[in-house]
């Protein structure tokens, strides 16, 4: 019934995911854990107040890959960001600019703006088609390009799954001065990030934006149990390293199995 | 609701890619199918913001905007009708135009652009006095030998110094990442089981 092949990968998902659920468990008893700060969400606020004294626009893109795909969780994580910055936004009256390459990501972003206008009590200055909307790729190229020199945003947030496009967005929003926080799990574009950031997440913190920014204590527990996971693989890979270097080859066998 | 069907929905996909049964299988096949399909039906959903946006523009007559608006409405109009007209041997020639005669080359003159982004983006990089900098200026020298004809010329060690870069401490980095980001897949997989993982509904 199972397919050989996955079985060790099952094993250790249903570990993991036991693991999260325990931390998650523990947080709800008030055991709750201490978070590292996040420099580039905690910087949001400071976005939207340069925005705000700028009486320049805030940019928001929440990835550039299809929902339908194995960025999914990714792109949903960017989705929370922007939804957190929005609701900022909204609450210090920044104009902001939400933009997506992907229909299937702005009804998702759609939804997430207007709950964040409503959430700050503000649902009448709501305008249905706040986030805008230019295929990929190269149309949302010049499309970003067009946004910079026109609107000049003094602010520039894309936290999510990138690619060759946010090299465009990176680069058209530096030259117009905006302040830039970005966040990717995707390694190939992580470099970029690094280099063209004034603030960013890297791998998992990306997908731990949702838990982070939310209200709910509880959520934030799963992020000490993703620490808890992260110990366990950090075990395997010593574990399996020294093995291996002493001729062993039963935990090679063993994720095979 | 909403968060219910999702929880139900994840599970089912995750049994799927560990078991093998027919029917699981053809239902997980199906639902992806489901979820393609809905993903064309939002298509009509950019599209009308698309439009809305630019009419908004014309009819305000935006100063520097509105004539761009039209352009653009006449490209989006034009590019459907010969996409339609393209099953029909009239129309083809004129499709095929449109794609490979003008969209091809701007496509890739504007994909060319991005190799001045990021020499740009390696520029500002690389200006700072930081520790970090450094490093990083070091390895991506020595990865540019490693592909560049002229570093065999210069000094037989430097292509297997960015060899040893690019496959050691680069690799080492990156497999962190990823296992990193899985871990963080996973932890996200449980809080959107669990109902908990609502920002993507634009819910905290």
């Amino acid at each position: 019934m199972f397919i050989a092949g996955r079985q060790f990968a099952f094993v250790m998902l249903i570990l993991s995911m036991g693991l999260v659920i325990w931390a998650l468990q523990m947080a709800r008893k008030g055991k709750l854990p201490f978070l590292r700060k996040l420099a580039a969400i905690e910087a949001i606020d400071q976005a939207i107040g340069r925005a705000v004294e700028m009486g320049r626009p805030v940019h928001l893109c929440p990835g550039i890959m299809e929902l339908n795909s194995t960025y999914a969780a990714e792109i949903l994580a960017g989705v929370s960001a922007c939804a957190y910055a929005a609701r900022l936004a909204v609450r210090y009256g920044a104009e902001f600019i939400p933009t997506v390459c992907y229909t299937d990501t702005q009804a998702l972003l759609e939804e997430a703006v207007r709950v964040a206008y409503f959430a700050e009590g503000k649902g009448e200055q709501y305008k249905v088609g706040t986030v805008r909307y230019a295929p990929a790729t190269q149309p949302y190229d010049v499309f970003i390009v067009g946004i910079a020199s026109t609107q000049r945003p003094a602010a520039n947030i894309c936290i999510g799954p990138a690619s060759q496009q946010s090299t465009f967005t990176l680069e058209a929003m530096y030259r117009v001065g905006a302040m830039s926080l970005g966040g990717t799990a995707r390694t190939v574009m992580s470099p970029i990030f690094v280099g063209a950031c004034d603030y960013f997440l890297l791998g998992e913190e990306v997908l731990a934006v949702g838990a982070y920014v939310s209200e709910d204590p509880t959520a934030k527990g799963s992020i000490r149990g993703q620490d808890l996971v992260k110990y366990l693989f950090a075990i395997l890979v010593l574990a399996g390293s020294l093995l291996v270097s002493f001729g062993s080859n039963i935990l090679i066998t063993l994720t095979r199995w | 609701m909403i968060l219910t069907v999702q929880a139900i929905l994840t599970v089912l996909m995750i049994v799927d890619f560990f078991v093998t049964n027919p029917s699981l299988n053809e239902l997980a096949r199906q639902l992806t199918n489901t979820a393609i399909v809905l993903g064309g039906f939002t298509l009509s959903l950019g599209a009308a913001a698309l439009a809305r946006f630019h009419i908004n523009h014309i009819t305000k007559r935006t100063a520097k905007e509105w004539y761009y608006s039209i352009w653009t409405l006449v490209c989006v109009v034009l590019t459907f009708s010969l996409g339609l007209a393209s099953t029909t041997p009239f129309g083809k020639p004129g499709y095929d135009f449109l794609t490979q005669t003008l969209l091809a080359p701007f496509s890739a003159a504007i994909y060319a652009i991005a190799g001045f982004c990021m020499f740009s983006l390696m520029f500002r990089s690389f200006v700072g006095r930081s520790v970090e900098v450094v490093i990083f200026l070091i390895s991506a020298f020595l990865l540019l030998m490693k592909n560049a004809p002229i570093a065999e010329v210069i000094w037989s060690g430097l292509p297997i110094m960015g060899d040893w870069v690019n496959n050691v401490p680069s690799m080492a980095g990156l497999r962190g990442i990823t296992i990193g980001a899985g871990v963080g897949l996973v932890a996200s997989v449980v809080r959107g089981i669990l109902g908990l993982e609502r920002g993507g509904l634009g819910r905290e």
